[in-house]
């Protein structure tokens, strides 16, 4: 099975791309970012004098034969860093209708930015939540995953309103989370479970998919139902268009202020923006939209 | 050819229809619901809105209740299922008043012109206007006839008539003697648009004329104030052989007066001045109804006089001067004229013509009728309420005629059953209505609360 065509341009766009972690990483594997451990790599970092305890292979017996002195080589190791994506696929995502743009935006950073952990040989995994269970791709570092990835993602029909939070706990603790969704649903359990992974050191990363439908409604549109909640219909004339606006205003400061506060690095996506810029900018840390 | 007694409750129905057609444009519905995964900031609010449609919606509905609106405007207007028109009806106003010369033989004109009509309504017409069913007795009243109680009658009579046929004529049989005749004729003639025949009769005169001048052809017998009262000398002066009896009195009116009148004799009461002074200011004029005759002299009227009836003598100015009242047979003549009790004048030529008038017979004389030409402008409703007799005497017709309207039967027998059906139309449509409204809401429960699953099955 070969990547779908419409994944060529995210994939041509991160290309060469890298994504270091933000600070070092606690894996045993040999990778590219660098490690908490050192000592065994080759390239050289600093000396240090021999202390009891060291272990006697990590000397210069080069060293020691023409100073007499006893040092140790000392390198920084290299880990890899797996990478985690957590997929939203609940009946908001649907959104807009026709086009089902926050969808395919997340569908789109969720295979660029896999691409670009797994081009720096990071194990990629993801979970999909979405209605009848969660779909889950193992985290590998083998080129497949991507292909595999992305049938994950195509077998998946954004319906129902399933939580998300508990999909974080079968996440392994060290690796980086990136969440991608709109948040309208378990978000405050959801923003729980990342503050107890950033404060564990964890890398939590929140890509909030919005449309601009969403923050400024079609004037056409009079009765508004909400997909997760059909209990919830709402008409939406003038007056109620301009509350609208206020609120959703109010709730995306404070959801993206609860989110930094809880260690997480959050960053709020259009569907209508280009995803090869977004993933780059969540791989070099750059300032997103707030 | 159905008719509506008070079409304005159809026409209140077609406007109420009109609203709830307009309403149907413009309905609360609700409108089409779209998903938004942030309704929830919405502040939440009625979900119906008011929205315009170019096609009505529920148009089964809005016909059940036009249909139910317009039903009932019909019934409350109360339809009337007039019966087919055909044939022809005449009424008959057949005088049978003092004036006719002879009764049988009006009665016998009348049948002539009724012959060949599919209806015939019979009005007899004396001093009051009767309606009989279907023939007339041969007797001549006493009394002075009154052809306009006749004619309301029969405009009554035929448009009762006309509701069942199509061609409906009042015959008005006659001799139309001015005393039958009143001013509010033309206006009652005015009501009624059909068409309307005279046919005049013989007028009694020859015993009247034998009244008058007895059987041997000499002068009726008066009773007359003494010759030294300026009044008796003047009618001792212009008596004749065509002067009817008459009894004139000075004094205070007495039982004797009354019976002399109403056994058909003229009686004239010229009260005396009760200020006994020779009149010397400018000479009056006194006039007579009719204007055809005038006298001017040191006359003047006599205060605190009644003077009932219809006026036959005014003075220049136009106050009343004398009048005369019917009285039984005869009638009753009052002169307010205050005569010098000194000179000549009341035995002057002017005043003795002025005095014959006044001694002519009851209701104009025996030979006073109305004229043909004033007929012919009545029949063809052309004569106004003004129009003056042809008479050789006073009276006084200046005055309009009462006000007579003659409203179109308004209580025209509307079809109860045919009303009564047409609510239990009403009713059945309500109770359809009713129907529909409760099915379609029970099918709106039932999309509504499979919504949801569809949508998820989705």
């Amino acid at each position: 099975m070969s990547i779908p065509r419409e994944y060529g341009p995210i994939l041509d766009a991160v290309r060469g791309l890298t994504w270091p972690a933000r600070r070092r990483v606690s894996g045993v594997h040999t990778g590219s970012h660098l490690s908490r451990l050192r000592g065994r790599a080759p390239e050289l970092s600093e000396y240090r004098l021999y202390r009891q305890g060291d272990d006697p292979r990590q000397l210069d017996w080069k060293l020691l034969a023409r100073s007499d002195r006893a040092f140790i080589r000392l390198s920084d190791d290299r880990a890899v860093h797996p990478t985690w994506l957590v997929v939203d696929a609940s009946a908001s995502m649907a959104f807009p209708a026709e086009s089902l743009g926050k969808w395919r935006m997340a569908r789109a950073l969720a295979v660029g930015l896999a691409a670009v952990s797994q081009r720096s040989g990071d194990p990629v995994g993801a979970a999909i939540i979405a209605k009848g269970g969660d779909v889950r791709v193992r985290a590998r570092t083998r080129a497949d995953v991507l292909v595999e990835l992305v049938s994950a993602l195509g077998s998946v029909t954004p319906a129902g309103a399933s939580p998300i939070a508990p999909s974080l706990l079968h996440v392994p603790e060290r690796a980086r989370v990136v969440i991608v969704s709109d948040l309208l649903g378990d978000e405050a359990a959801l923003r729980g479970a990342a503050a107890a992974r950033a404060a564990a050191g964890g890398d939590v990363q929140v890509l909030h998919v919005l449309s601009k439908e969403e923050i400024d409604p079609a004037p056409s549109m009079t009765l508004a139902v909400d997909p997760e909640d059909p209990t919830v219909e709402r008409p939406l004339d003038l007056e109620a268009q301009r509350v609208y606006r206020e609120r959703f205003a109010e709730w995306r400061d404070e959801v993206a202020r609860a989110w930094r506060l809880a260690g997480a690095t959050y960053r709020a996506v259009l569907a209508e923006d280009d995803p090869a810029l977004v993933v780059r900018a969540v791989a070099t840390g750059a300032a997103g939209r707030a | 050819m159905p008719a509506l007694a008070h079409p304005s409750y159809l026409l209140a129905a077609g406007a109420a229809s009109l609203v709830v057609v307009v309403l149907h444009l413009l309905a609360w519905r609700r409108p089409t619901p779209v998903s938004f995964p942030t309704a929830r900031f919405i502040p939440p609010s009625a979900v119906r809105a008011v929205s315009r449609a170019i096609r009505p919606t529920d148009v089964v509905l809005m016909c059940v209740r036009v249909a139910a609106l317009l039903l009932a405007g019909v019934a409350l207007a109360r339809p009337v299922v007039a019966p087919v028109r055909r044939g022809t009806a005449r009424v008959m106003v057949v005088d049978v008043s003092r004036r006719v010369a002879d009764v049988a033989a009006a009665i016998d004109s009348a049948r002539a012109h009724a012959t060949g009509a599919d209806e015939v309504v019979w009005v007899r017409v004396d001093s009051s206007a009767v309606v009989v069913p279907d023939s007339l007795r041969a007797e001549r009243s006493q009394t002075r006839g009154e052809l306009a109680a006749g004619l309301v009658a029969a405009i009554r009579e035929a448009q009762r008539v006309s509701r069942t046929r199509e061609h409906v004529e009042i015959v008005v049989v006659s001799p139309f003697a001015s005393e039958s005749w009143s001013a509010a004729m033309p206006a009652i003639r005015s009501q009624w648009s059909g068409t309307i025949a005279a046919v005049r009769l013989a007028m009694r005169g020859d015993d009247m004329r034998e009244r008058v001048a007895g059987a041997d052809g000499a002068a009726a017998s008066a009773a007359l104030p003494p010759v030294e009262d300026p009044v008796g000398a003047a009618f001792a002066l212009a008596r004749d052989s065509a002067t009817p009896p008459i009894r004139v009195t000075r004094d205070a009116l007495t039982a004797g007066d009354s019976a002399w009148a109403r056994g058909g004799d003229v009686l004239v009461w010229w009260p005396r001045s009760s200020q006994a002074a020779d009149r010397k200011d400018a000479p009056s004029v006194a006039i007579l109804g009719d204007g055809t005759q005038s006298v001017a002299g040191h006359l003047g009227p006599l205060d605190g006089i009644p003077l009932p009836g219809p006026a036959i003598l005014r003075w220049s100015d136009g106050t009343v001067a004398a009048t005369e009242q019917p009285l039984g047979a005869g009638c009753l003549r009052t002169i307010a004229v205050d005569l010098p009790s000194s000179g000549d004048e009341v035995l002057r030529p002017g005043f003795t013509r002025l005095v014959r008038s006044l001694a002519t017979p009851c209701g104009g004389g025996v030979q006073m009728a109305i004229a043909d030409s004033v007929i012919s402008r009545w029949v063809e409703g052309s004569v106004s309420a003004g129009t003056r007799r042809d008479s050789s005497r006073a009276s006084s017709t200046t005055s309009a005629g009462p006000s007579v309207a003659l409203r179109p039967d308004q209580d025209a027998p509307s079809s109860p059953a045919l009303s009564r059906a047409l609510l239990a139309g009403v009713a059945l449509l309500l109770l359809l209505e009713w129907w529909i409204r409760r099915a379609r809401n029970v099918r709106l429960a039932a999309a509504s609360s499979d919504a949801p699953s569809r949508r998820e099955a989705a």
